[in-house]
């Protein structure tokens, strides 16, 4: 039981030297962070190391949060780049970990829900940094997009038969999400800010 | 607002072009072109569907295999102590415990590897708990000690389990209740025999328990590691109250020896 109580500590250790650094990032997200991404890749190839073999939902509560936010992360910097919904390929290869979809991984992988955990983030984020800041800013075309992006998301959220779990009630608040940017539109409609009206 | 229609076109150019592409496949084959996000979301939903319904089925098993075990730790309990421990003695006792081994067989079953029994370890971990202890138990009734943790785990590793070093003291820390009951089941009939052996296994395993350091933190082991002292507190009460009655009793028979003594030499 001693080696099971070490190896957690160890994986706790390095998950909060990864923690920080994932917050640094998340704190200049609207810059490049390619180089500070490498590095956090490279710190959870380590990780994925550590945990050892056929034991990875073991362990699995000491990184789950950890795995979300780089999901998050991950997608964030794929809608700046491209204002698309990253795909399962696209995170896998970004992170440097498969992304478990339809067949079972042995080793250390991204399990689905992570990154529907990651991709429920994305409209509060937009929301509040975009949304409002756009129209402040007069880039009034800006909102309309987001609108049709996050209801892309929303949608896709809907199809799923969510219980009642965390990503449930993360669900829900993409509903009041959508809500504002809805309202955010149409001021801009209102007022026909936006150079297509 | 005639631009109102408009503006709902050029919102995403690229997505139009999109969008009208699957109407005219729609138009010409049955198989249409799905948004890429579309498909995420639907393998997420077959996806998270296939895991929710194994946890249930998972769950609903380890319910079962609970309520089973507690009723073979009823079982035992019935053992009477002035007889030599044999499995054969209870008529019921071996069709039950079969009956608990192939429920955990089947519960293994549906994990497909040895990874998937820690996704669902939480939901196992009481019925593998609960099992243990009955497993414990029939232990100490046949031979007086505690199971060791390589014997329980084997036992679970051939039903296709695995055993955590966690569960198995969980497991264990609850067979001092049951031993103080058996304790004072055997007291209430005068067998001391039975309730030495139990103060023995409980003081030993008493002692064990307090070797454990502090890294195994589960806020549940300290509230077992008390209970134990009481079982071991009381069972160690019921001997001294045997061997204090004991004492009167031979005291007594050694008046009742004088008394006689007395008339017959009157």
């Amino acid at each position: 039981m001693d080696a099971n109580v070490q190896v957690r500590e160890v994986i706790k250790d390095r998950v909060k030297t990864i923690d920080l650094q994932l917050q640094a990032i998340q704190r200049r997200l609207l810059q490049s962070v390619d180089d500070k991404l490498a590095a956090v890749r490279s710190d959870l190839q380590a990780l994925a190391q550590l945990v050892p073999e056929h034991q990875f939902y073991r362990y699995t509560r000491l990184y789950t949060s950890l795995l979300q936010t780089l999901c998050f992360v991950v997608a964030w910097q794929t809608y700046l780049a491209s204002e698309t919904v990253v795909t399962p390929e696209q995170v896998a290869e970004r992170i440097g970990l498969p992304v478990e979809l339809d067949h079972e991984i042995a080793e250390s992988h991204i399990p689905l829900e992570n990154l529907l955990h990651g991709l429920v983030q994305l409209p509060s984020e937009l929301m509040c940094v975009r949304c409002v800041n756009c129209a402040a800013q007069q880039d009034c075309d800006r909102p309309l997009r987001i609108r049709a992006f996050v209801q892309e998301l929303y949608s896709g959220f809907q199809l799923l038969n969510l219980k009642n779990d965390p990503l449930r009630r993360h669900y829900d608040v993409v509903k009041y999400d959508a809500k504002k940017i809805e309202e955010v539109v149409c001021d801009i409609k209102l007022r026909q800010l936006s150079r297509q009206s | 607002m005639a631009p109102h229609h408009q503006d709902h076109d050029n919102d995403r150019p690229s997505k139009r072009v999109k969008v009208m592409d699957t109407t005219d496949a729609a138009e010409t084959t049955p198989a249409t072109t799905v948004l890429p996000t579309v498909a995420l979301f639907q393998l997420a939903r077959g996806h998270l569907d296939a895991q929710w319904n194994q946890r249930e089925a998972v769950i609903k098993q380890s319910r079962e295999i609970t309520r089973e075990s507690k009723k073979l730790i009823v079982m035992l309990q019935r053992h009477d102590p002035k007889v030599a421990f044999a499995e054969s003695e209870m008529a019921t006792f071996p069709a039950a415990k079969a009956k608990v081994l192939q429920m955990l067989s089947k519960l293994a079953a549906q994990f497909k590897s040895r990874q998937e029994f820690h996704r669902y370890s939480s939901n196992v971990k009481h019925c593998i708990q609960e099992f243990l202890e009955a497993v414990a138990f029939h232990h100490f009734l046949e031979f007086r000690r505690m199971i060791p943790f390589d014997d329980a785990r084997l036992l679970l590793e051939s039903l296709g389990l695995q055993l955590m070093p966690q569960d198995y003291i969980m497991g264990i820390s609850d067979v001092s209740g049951e031993v103080m009951r058996f304790a004072t089941n055997a007291a209430t009939k005068g067998n001391t025999q039975w309730v030495e052996a139990s103060r023995t296994y409980l003081q030993d395993f008493y002692h064990a328990c307090l070797s454990l350091d502090a890294s195994f933190n589960e806020n549940d082991m300290n509230r077992k590691i008390d209970t134990t002292r009481e079982s071991l507190l009381k069972v160690e009460r019921l001997a001294y109250d045997l061997a204090i009655r004991q004492c009167e009793q031979k005291m007594f028979r050694k008046d009742q020896d004088v008394v006689m003594q007395d008339t017959t030499a009157q």
